[in-house]
């Protein structure tokens, strides 16, 4: 007897502590919990030389329908890929590819958890986390091209080509150089979406141009950079979202472009002597909440930190907190262009 | 040659010792200064001087040496002591040179507390500091309380006690961190240790714990030469051993707590720095307290100096590098240790 409820003891306090760790997975997926800022989407890879269409071929997956015209493209893993010409139910297993895909005005069948930028988006089947995918929910939205992250999802391969579904991989290492406007129009190319992608751009670069005028004409700023505030100093680089956001205002980053990993990193431990030395003209930190309060600590902190107080951004009171909302897993790119613009612009007001 | 009396020998020993001691404090203070100079901006020996004088005042020298890199460095001295003293007394305890404050579930229970916050609370990410000390001491209390029923063997007991406890708190860390994935570099970051971007408050935070803590050490060395001895030498010259233990833990989780509250789980200086200490002054924890002290400074100077430094502007974890620099250093003493000896 004693014995057994012994047993029942220790099953219980696993449970317990099943259901500790479960119950934390349900504040992650929940909107009120912010996701850590750092986990910036990873910057995507157009391969240049590996796929251009090269051939129409009749599907080769049991899932496409007989009639649809297909392709084959080499993806950045170096497979060979059927894929549909104008593929109709796409599933991107990151979520800055599906913030992508929505910009090319194409509806994804499915989401990630980690996706959080638009209401429609955020109401569509769920396929688990981006670094923990849910095999099984790929079966029920039946997508006929995935698009898959060489770095979150490398190990699921195989399992992603049984379900018999065509699978496209992107590898960031591969095309370094690549803008984030390179890299959606090579995603359109892959579906057929170049029209789209070209119309986008140039919305974009007229609004950042517009925006990168202001600044240009109501400030002085010149050089920025981007600080996720944590244990550790570390700021955005290149291929960040938040990168793209200085360079899209016509503000240069202090990191340099040529670091290791600069262009598939969003950010890197960064050393504070050469953010003073750098001396640049804005320092924008990364909120940690919507909590008003506590950004207004965070600036103090930074503000009243002996360590930075020589710098001119110091100095000019331009060191300031970017919203909450200022992350490519909760803005679009022209949410972010703006909400930064308009951060920097209240500077003079 | 005639042979050295006893007396003579013994006198002859301590003093070797102590000026061993004596010699190491002076390198500890050079390697500090040496690290002071160098950086984004190298500074000279002369400019460093002229500016503790109170002799320059340009603004920028100012700003890097005063407020960047000596909080850093001296914050990486003190958790270097910290948790090389946390070794060497937790080696004495357990009787065991392979311990390290791990197996108190120092670092699990401090990395645990340090993930919720970060993973759960990422608005109260400056509570780290306190919450890694708390989580600390309270993995370090529950391995004690686990044991604190058993008494013959319950130098057994602490480290499996402990070992049983810093898998559990990994266990459920490691569980947080998959499931809050998309902090996993951050954590990852701070599981890996760094003295980033420390300022006076972290020298400040850990200071008055290294101080008392480093005190306690010493005191009490003599009595840990006595609980080498084992259990029956020791009760038998009227050591109090229940009150010993537990001061020894508690002290050891003050040292490793209060390191790693201000620098992440740094590991292997707990191991590398009272071993290498130990193959110049012995088992005497007279001696070995303090050099420990001095050699555990030492290696995390050296350490953060080569990671702030090497890929400049980029940082490395001081972790890794405690691990790179630490292994061959502790090998190549171990290898002309033994040559000595047959010789």
């Amino acid at each position: 007897m004693y014995k057994s409820n012994k047993i029942f003891a220790l099953l219980l306090s696993a449970l317990l502590l099943l259901g500790v760790i479960s119950g934390c997975a349900d504040n992650q997926t929940s909107p009120s919990t912010p996701p850590e800022s750092s986990s910036a989407p990873e910057s995507s890879s157009p391969p240049e030389s590996s796929s251009p269409p090269e051939s129409s071929s009749p599907p080769e997956s049991s899932q496409a329908e007989p009639e649809v015209a297909m392709k084959t493209v080499t993806d950045d893993l170096g497979r060979e890929v059927a894929i549909p010409v104008k593929p109709e139910r796409i599933l991107a297993l990151n979520s800055a590819r599906i913030e992508e895909l929505f910009s090319l005005g194409v509806t994804p069948v499915a989401r990630v958890d980690e996706y959080k930028i638009r209401e429609e988006g955020m109401k569509l089947p769920s396929v688990g986390q981006s670094k923990n995918i849910n095999i099984e929910a790929i079966y029920e939205v039946k997508p006929d091209l995935i698009l898959a992250h060489s770095r979150n999802h490398g190990d699921i391969v195989k399992a992603l080509e049984e379900t018999g579904f065509p699978v496209y991989y992107f590898d960031p290492a591969k095309n370094q150089q690549l803008s984030d406007n390179d890299v959606l129009m090579f995603l359109a190319e892959l579906i057929g979406k170049e029209k789209e992608a070209q119309q986008y751009i140039d919305e974009l670069n007229a609004f950042s141009a517009e925006y990168a005028k202001k600044i240009a004409e109501q400030t002085d700023i010149k050089t920025g950079v981007i600080i996720n505030d944590g244990d550790t100093v570390k700021a955005a680089q290149k291929a960040s979202g938040f990168g793209a956001v200085l360079e899209a205002l016509g503000i240069e980053n202090i990191v340099p472009d040529d670091l290791p990993g600069a262009a598939t990193a969003s950010f890197v431990n960064f050393d504070v002597e050469t953010i003073l030395e750098k001396n640049p003209d804005i320092v924008l930190i990364m909120a940690g909440s919507n909590d008003k309060e506590q950004n207004k600590a965070l600036l103090q902190k930074y503000v009243n930190d002996p360590k930075w107080a020589g710098m001119d951004a110091v100095k000019n009171g331009r060191v300031m907190i970017l919203p909450f909302k200022v992350n490519p897993n909760r803005s679009s790119r022209q949410d972010m262009i703006r909400i930064t613009a308009e951060t920097i612009l209240s500077s003079v007001k | 040659m005639p042979l050295k009396k006893p007396a003579e020998a013994l006198k002859y020993i301590k003093a070797y010792r102590l000026a061993f001691i004596f010699v190491s404090a002076c390198a500890l203070i050079l390697i500090v200064f040496f690290s002071t100079m160098v950086g984004t901006i190298k500074f000279s020996a002369w400019e460093i001087l002229e500016l503790l004088k109170g002799n320059v005042e340009g603004e920028l020298i100012n700003q890097i040496i005063v407020n960047v890199r000596m909080p850093r460095i001296l914050t990486g001295v003190l958790v270097g002591m910290n948790l090389a003293v946390a070794g060497v007394l937790l080696q004495g305890l357990i009787r065991n040179p392979m311990a390290s404050p791990n197996i108190i579930g120092v670092n699990a229970g401090a990395g645990l507390a340090a993930v919720i916050i970060m993973a759960l609370l990422p608005e109260r990410i400056e509570g780290i500091p306190i919450a890694a000390f708390v989580g600390a001491m309270a993995a370090a209390a529950l391995v004690y309380l686990l044991t604190s029923t058993s008494s013959r063997d319950r130098i057994v007991h602490v480290a499996l006690a402990g070992v049983a406890v810093s898998n559990l708190l990994r266990a459920i860390t490691s569980g947080l961190m998959m499931i809050h994935s998309d902090i996993l570099d951050v954590t990852y970051s701070w599981l890996m240790g760094s003295l980033s971007g420390r300022s006076w408050t972290a020298f400040q935070t850990i200071l008055p714990y290294s101080l008392v803590a480093l005190a306690v050490s010493l005191i009490i060395s003599p009595k840990m030469n006595l609980l080498g001895l084992g259990d029956d030498v020791a009760s038998s010259v009227g050591l109090p051993l229940r009150f010993y233990r537990l001061l020894i833990i508690f002290t050891a989780a003050v040292l490793a707590g209060s390191a790693v509250s201000v620098a992440g789980t740094i590991g292997f200086v707990g191991l590398i720095a009272p071993n290498s200490a130990r193959l110049f002054v012995g088992n005497d924890h007279r001696y070995l307290v303090p050099l420990s002290a001095v050699f555990g400074g030492i290696l995390l100077t050296l350490s953060d100096t080569v990671a702030r430094t090497i890929f400049q502007p980029v940082e490395l974890s001081v972790g890794i590098i405690t691990s790179v620099l630490g292994a061959p250093f502790f090998l190549v003493l171990l290898y002309r240790k033994g040559k000595e000896r047959h010789a």
